[in-house]
């Protein structure tokens, strides 16, 4: 069966068209409302796809996931809030975009890219798949510590600001990532009497507090709209934003590379892998100053490596049935709801497979299609008064806070760490590096003790991967500390 | 108002000191523990630690207000009306405070009119009863 037989075969279905449809809108929506993303809407879709046909289930579980990444990158751009936590490091340059009246561009770009990159994602995917299964068996437990503490340094060494308060910011949410029960173990750590921190300090609540509330704050004491007026129509400031991946295009196709690269790591994802591509882009380029300021390489660089990272995360989905990030994770749930046997029997549906390759194209530029003309609407977003988006902005947050598990107390640590996020801003810490250290906490913790109790400290150091990943840190952080020195009494260049 | 207003530039004196007691009083308590659960907090609160003391001995400076007075004012207030947000939602059901918190903030706060605020109240109203009662099925917003 060959690919543009299946292709047609798929899309020349109503219901697979209408799945296409259906699925990128709710997964717009959910991508655009703080505290709700793809893990929200998957699993609202999981059960439904347990009546329809397995390839309108793929089709409609992936437009969905597409659809909320892209979306995320809109709420990212527009007021600086991600929709998704995958979303973060589009803020860094999205958002300075969006204040220079130039949000049609960033947006273009961030869909462009994002449909690239989920393109380029998938045709390495289908190169890679006979070679990928030597990469994932070569990373064991040092690599996989190496490579968060890679990301981790990444992070400090782009955010705005000292270094080594960003590093302050990321070893703090690696702290806070111990809190409640012990991976590997039953210990409960640092509870301090409270049963709700049993279950340790939660990402969602958390990345809401530190984004939604503390942008809505921010909002607040502005008395002005986010942006000047938009220079030029909304439509054509988001063609020529489009364009702009392909102007840049060794930055597309390195983010994707990367992006791919790291998806295909079981457990990393978007969060890490969106970060580590940015610094890429940030260390190769000539011209450094514009980064953080509004560098449209820099939204190229987050959203077409966001989208690489789930072509990546389908290949241990698709190879051994391990799922690489939750989106594949609630994925191989609807296969399993329809029989259908992940792993290496996949081969024995090549429809499947192809279904779910075709699929991620389309969705993809069905998305961008559908986002550039709505992005229009939402731009004007940016015209009214700030302090009303950030009021409308905080309720939307608490919300989000409240239904992730239908939990008050979810949403006074969002407001919690709102207001810590706040005095983080006005105190020059990373919230990015916090974030990214909780998110990433525990899978580090798991990693570390894992490496000690099965080949000790030395394992870091003796297997080749790992010390190479070890010497590109140690790189990274003397670099980043270099280039603080040197700004140090002027402007720093890159911004949260 | 620009983030460079935000930023205390000159001082995170304040930043860092609460950050070195936070590591300081974690890295205590994980003493208390067994070696399989310190050890990794352990590490942490040593670097973060040090990492703290470092920025305080070579960066450190007496933190400087930078935020205009009437923003700090509004600021704080709006702290505080985010606490008796937090706070009612444990006692009145969350969709109800929501709205009768946006309808206060957007009369008191950003001073619209009667009109524009209750057509936003009605707008948000609508859009969490469907996205988020409706179709994401969170009926603890309703209370119960």
């Amino acid at each position: 069966m060959n690919f543009v037989a299946v292709f047609w075969h798929l899309f020349a279905h109503g219901a697979n068209i209408v799945a296409l449809a259906a699925g990128a809108g709710l997964g717009m929506v959910f991508g655009v409302l703080p505290g709700l993303g793809s893990a929200q809407v998957l699993a609202l879709l999981l059960p439904i796809t347990y009546g329809l046909d397995s390839n309108t289930a793929v089709i409609l579980m992936l437009s969905a996931a597409v659809g909320t990444v892209f979306a995320g990158s809109v709420t990212s751009i527009l007021i600086g809030v991600p929709g998704t936590p995958i979303n973060i490091a589009t803020i860094i340059d999205g958002y300075p975009l969006a204040k220079q009246g130039k949000a049609g561009i960033a947006i273009g770009a961030a869909g462009a890219s994002s449909a690239i990159g989920g393109i380029i994602g998938i045709i390495i995917l289908i190169a890679i798949l006979p070679l990928s299964k030597v990469l994932i068996m070569s990373m064991s437990y040092p690599e996989l510590f190496m490579m968060i503490a890679l990301g981790i340094a990444c992070i400090t060494s782009i955010s705005e600001g000292s270094r080594t308060r960003n590093l302050i910011s990321g070893i703090l949410g690696l702290t806070l990532a111990t809190f409640g029960f012990e991976p590997m173990g039953s210990a409960l750590r640092f509870t301090f009497g409270i049963p709700y921190l049993w279950d340790g300090i939660k990402i969602i609540p958390t990345v809401i507090g530190l984004f939604g509330i503390t942008e809505g704050l921010n909002l607040i004491i502005h008395d002005a709209p986010i942006s000047s007026p938009p220079k030029g129509s909304s439509l054509s400031q988001i063609l020529r934003g489009a364009c702009e991946p392909f102007k840049h295009w060794g930055t597309t196709l390195r983010s994707a590379i990367v992006g791919t690269g790291i998806g295909i790591i079981p457990g990393i994802g978007a969060s890490l892998s969106q970060f580590v591509a940015y610094t890429m882009t940030v260390q190769v380029s000539k011209d450094k100053s514009r980064f953080g300021q509004g560098d449209i390489r820099g939204v190229i660089s987050a959203e077409t490596t966001n989208n690489a990272t789930q072509g990546g995360a389908l290949i241990p989905l698709l190879l051994f049935g391990i799922p690489g990030d939750l989106i594949t994770a609630l994925l191989l749930g609807a296969l399993m709801l329809h029989d259908i046997p992940a792993g290496l029997n996949i081969v024995t549906r090549p429809d499947l497979l192809l279904s779910i390759i075709s699929t991620e194209v389309i969705a993809n530029i069905f998305v961008v299609c559908i986002g550039f003309v709505l992005a229009g609407y939402l731009i004007k977003l940016t015209a009214i008064r700030s302090d009303i988006i950030g009021i409308v902005v905080i309720c939307l947050s608490v919300l989000g806070a409240f239904v992730y598990q239908q939990d008050v107390r979810d949403v006074i640590l969002a407001i919690i760490l709102g207001i810590v996020g706040f005095f983080m801003i006005r105190l020059d810490f990373s919230r990015i590096s916090l974030a990214i250290g909780l998110i990433l906490g525990s899978m580090a913790e798991m990693n570390f003790k894992q490496t000690l109790l099965t080949g000790g400290i030395g394992a870091f150091f003796t297997r080749p991967i790992s010390l190479v990943l070890f010497v590109l840190m140690i790189f990274v952080l003397v670099y980043g500390f270099r280039a603080h020195k040197k700004d140090f009494h002027g402007e720093s260049s890159l911004g949260e | 108002m620009e983030r460079a207003l935000l930023v205390n530039k000159a001082g995170t004196f304040a930043g860092d000191l609460c950050f070195l007691v936070f590591f300081l009083v974690i890295g205590v308590y994980a003493l208390s523990y067994e070696a399989s659960a310190a050890t990794w907090p352990l590490v942490l609160c040593v670097l973060g630690a040090g990492m703290c003391i470092y920025s305080l001995i070579v960066k450190g400076s007496p933190p400087k207000d930078v935020l205009s007075r009437s923003a700090d004012l509004r600021i704080r207030r709006f702290i505080l009306w985010l606490i008796i947000l937090g706070v009612s939602m444990y006692v009145v059901p969350p969709f109800a405070v929501i709205l009768v918190w946006l309808l206060a903030m957007l009369k008191l706060e950003s001073r619209l009119n009667w009109r524009s605020a209750i057509g936003v109240t009605v707008g948000m109203g609508v859009l969490v009863y469907v996205v988020f009662i409706y179709f994401f099925g969170a009926s603890m917003l309703l209370g119960g």
